[in-house]
């Protein structure tokens, strides 16, 4: 649906200088600078995730029972919300920064979209309609039924995106390992990725290629089918590396994105 | 300065360790093909862990959930800090099991081992104790955060000194300026925010927009000192912050363990994060 902007925002945005490297692709090519974002995306995770936790574990009455539910939101709320924006906006920044396409085209990416989406849907429901009348089970140690399903909702979306997200980095479902005209194929729009794949746009990193994109996978470790299985929390055990755009040679550089 | 160098003699057992990969599970699978699901496991162990470790330490130091006392904080949020460290180091044994030969030769992973056991001293050995004595430290805590400390410098130093993994401290520097904003007065928290918006988005912006080169020398020159400076200033504002005596929740020296109990498991995320970037 959206393949052609994806394709424009990889490789053209921002194209300039004599490299003729587009900002996306400057990104992706900085010694550091993607690792220090996705870095950085990945602690304020841990921020953002383990407060709303403790509010949604509220309001599923199973913590602070005996603290009023605004008190406890009301007070977290600003940690939540700031961790939440440096989130996005360095998760942009990770999207935006290391093969756009590979990531549109990725099953897991968009299971992990879908999990936003119900995420943001129950915070709308839940402002708009469950706390309306929240003076009535406020200081309740057990709130009713539709707050406890929103806390649930909450916790059990943020859980699957911490898992989708980690699921990003191995390339099972890549287009060029599934069946054409299966689900998987059909869902990841794996018709443009792989027409982009045969005509390449300026010359740049053909998505989808193969390569794990974020968290490379142990060669000797790969299932028959030739699944990658990547390694621990940020341990990088047999090199894959990420096919390099075709750009001057430059020094040896870590290769971003591996590990957990 | 890695495992490596010094426990030598366990290098052929640690060799065999990434064997257990192809150990068969139900169906045949092995624990290998499940692989991401304990690197998810591992993300949402230290999530609970960084929710909970913020809330209670940033109490401490005045701010937050200050509705409760730290006490009954802790009470509710020990047990779900004791899930986050099992899930974590569950899913951590078998990730490292698998991966052992790279992690026994990783200064990222020793110097997140380092992290890891100062922060488990500063959660399990001082802030209870601190909690239960309503901000006061006792001797008990003041020794183990003596030992704490030690580790999770020793821990800095690798991390700091190790080509590559170096600017993952930025993560470490990160956070002092996060907690400024968060508990911070109105004056200091400008201060933070204008002086982490010119030396990072400066760096940020000379990089990528600019399209300097990050090769060069001179431009890892300019981001460490970046870093350097920052690092000094935030300690700064931290400083004088902690000074002040009205985050009553707290004691002086209880407030200054606080921020390091943050730190601490800040530098384990980062230096997991890390371990993965270097080469």
């Amino acid at each position: 649906m959206f393949h052609d902007l994806v394709d424009w925002l990889q490789h053209s945005l921002g194209k300039s200088g004599p490299d003729g490297q587009s900002w996306s692709e400057m990104l992706h090519e900085s010694l550091n600078l993607w690792n220090v974002t996705e870095g950085t995306h990945v602690l304020t995770l841990m921020f953002f995730a383990g407060t709303i936790w403790i509010v949604d574990l509220r309001m599923m009455g199973v913590a602070f029972r005996n603290l009023p539910f605004s008190k406890l939101n009301d007070r977290i709320l600003p940690i939540t919300i700031v961790s939440f924006a440096c989130m996005v906006a360095t998760g942009v920044i990770a999207f935006f920064g290391r093969d756009p396409l590979m990531y549109y085209h990725d099953i897991w990416f968009r299971f992990k979209m879908i999990f936003l989406v119900i995420a943001s849907v129950n915070i709308f429901w839940f402002h708009n309609m469950v706390q309306k009348n929240q003076a009535e089970w406020d200081a309740m140690e057990k709130p009713p039924t539709a707050v406890r399903v929103s806390g649930a909702i909450s916790m059990a979306s943020w859980l699957m995106m911490i898992f989708l997200g980690r699921l990003i980095a191995y390339d099972y479902f890549h287009c060029d390992k599934v069946q054409p005209g299966s689900f998987v194929y059909v869902f990841e729009e794996c018709k443009s990725a792989l027409r982009y794949l045969e005509t390449p746009a300026d010359g740049g990193t053909p998505a989808a290629d193969g390569a794990a994109p974020a968290d490379a996978a142990p060669a000797d470790a790969a299932p028959a089918d030739g699944a990658a299985t990547p390694p621990a929390d940020g341990a990088q055990p047999a090199e894959e590396k990420p096919k390099e755009p075709a750009t001057p040679e430059k020094p040896a550089k870590p290769a971003p994105g591996k590990g957990g | 300065m890695n495992f490596q160098q010094y426990l030598p003699g366990l290098q052929s057992w640690i060799e065999t360790l990434p064997l257990l990969g192809k150990t068969k599970l139900l169906f045949g699978v092995t624990l290998l093909d499940i692989f991401a699901l304990f690197g998810g496991m591992h993300l949402v162990g230290m999530a609970l862990i960084g929710g909970c470790t913020i809330l209670i330490n940033v109490r401490f130091m005045g701010a937050g959930v200050i509705d409760a006392t730290p006490q009954s904080m802790w009470k509710s949020l020990r047990p779900w800090v004791i899930v986050g460290v099992v899930l974590a180091i569950f899913s951590g044994l078998i990730m490292g099991a698998l991966t052992a030969s790279k992690l026994f030769q990783s200064n990222a992973f020793f110097a997140k081992m380092m992290a890891l056991a100062a922060a488990l001293i500063f959660s399990f050995g001082v802030t209870g104790s601190i909690a239960r004595h309503e901000g006061k430290v006792s001797r008990n805590a003041l020794i183990a955060t003596v030992v704490a400390l030690l580790l999770w410098v020793l821990s800095l130093f690798v991390f700091g000194s190790t080509e590559v993994t170096n600017v993952g401290l930025f993560h470490v520097v990160t956070a002092c300026f996060a907690i400024v904003l968060v508990f911070g007065a109105n004056q200091t928290r400008i201060i933070a925010a204008a002086t982490y918006g010119v030396l990072y988005g400066g760096t940020y912006i000379m990089y990528w927009i600019v399209g300097f080169n990050s090769f060069d020398q001179i431009y890892l020159d300019i981001a460490r000192y970046a870093v350097i400076l920052g690092f000094l200033v935030v300690a700064a504002l931290l400083f004088l912050e902690l000074r002040k005596n009205n985050a009553l929740a707290a004691s002086g020296p209880a407030r200054m363990i606080a921020l390091f109990s943050i730190l601490t498991w800040v530098t384990v995320a980062a230096g997991g994060r890390w371990i993965g970037f270097s080469p």
